[in-house]
């Protein structure tokens, strides 16, 4: 199993690593690396922190950081918007649940990805099993 | 390895680094053997710390909580940047640190 890989097509990129938390920093960096080459109208930081969001809850929450387990992460740029896929190889989530309950109280030390991600206007879905989360971030 | 100054009775910790899920193992190491010598106020330099990921948003969140449990205490965060300004409104949290 490669530890990283990237493919790289017109308009998307395609990184499928195991899951190890330095895999995280490799995938961020490729994205922005990819975004930074099209003149887009995105916030840098927060397109920045939703793909380490992502990427941090499929593997530390789908994948529970077991390194013999995949994910795939896609990122395909469009006319008027960015898609990001990510997929993970674990039990997935109630993410239903999850999103009606976004608001994590203060003392808290974890819960306000999912929230922060919608904050910074991107619209979150999930395949029916919890596994696969679709991220549209429209430009304008 | 965070750069640390100790100067009258105040501690000031500089990661230098992004606080994300990569680096927070050994940050919160660092942070924790502050907590345990008796340190009732931490201030953390985020002079060049570019990005705060959830992880490291819940590593100072149980820092915080750790030196609420010793007894009081207090975390000031000086020199963030504008996005990590921004991104502690979003995530409502400006009014539990101190910030400067």
């Amino acid at each position: 199993m490669a530890d990283f890989t990237q493919t790289k097509g017109t308009d998307s990129i395609t990184c499928v690593f195991s899951s190890d938390l330095d895999n995280i920093d490799r995938a961020v960096e490729s994205l922005m690396d990819f975004i930074d080459t099209r003149e887009m109208n995105l916030n840098r930081f927060e397109t920045n922190f939703v793909l380490r969001e992502a990427l941090n809850n499929a593997v530390i929450h789908g994948n529970n950081k077991k390194s013999q387990l995949q994910v795939i992460c896609t990122l395909a740029v469009g006319k008027n918007d960015i898609k990001v896929t990510v997929r993970d190889e674990g039990q997935g989530f109630d993410w239903r649940s999850r999103l009606e309950h976004r608001h994590a109280i203060s003392s808290e030390t974890s819960g306000r990805g999912l929230k922060t991600i919608s904050d910074y206007d991107f619209d979150i879905r999930y395949n029916e099993m919890g596994n696969t989360l679709y991220l549209t971030k429209k430009i304008l | 390895m965070s750069f640390i100054e100790r100067k009258d009775g105040l501690v000031t910790i500089k990661p230098g680094i992004d606080i994300i899920s990569s680096q927070c193992e050994s940050l919160k190491q660092e942070f924790l053997e502050i907590i345990n010598s008796g340190e009732k106020k931490i201030v953390i330099d985020l002079s060049e710390t570019e990005m705060i990921d959830s992880s490291g948003i819940g590593l100072l969140i149980s820092i915080r909580n750790s030196l609420s449990n010793n007894g009081g205490g207090e975390i000031e965060l000086i020199n963030m940047s504008d996005d990590l300004c921004h991104l502690f409104k979003v995530m409502r949290l400006d009014n539990h640190f101190t910030i400067s």
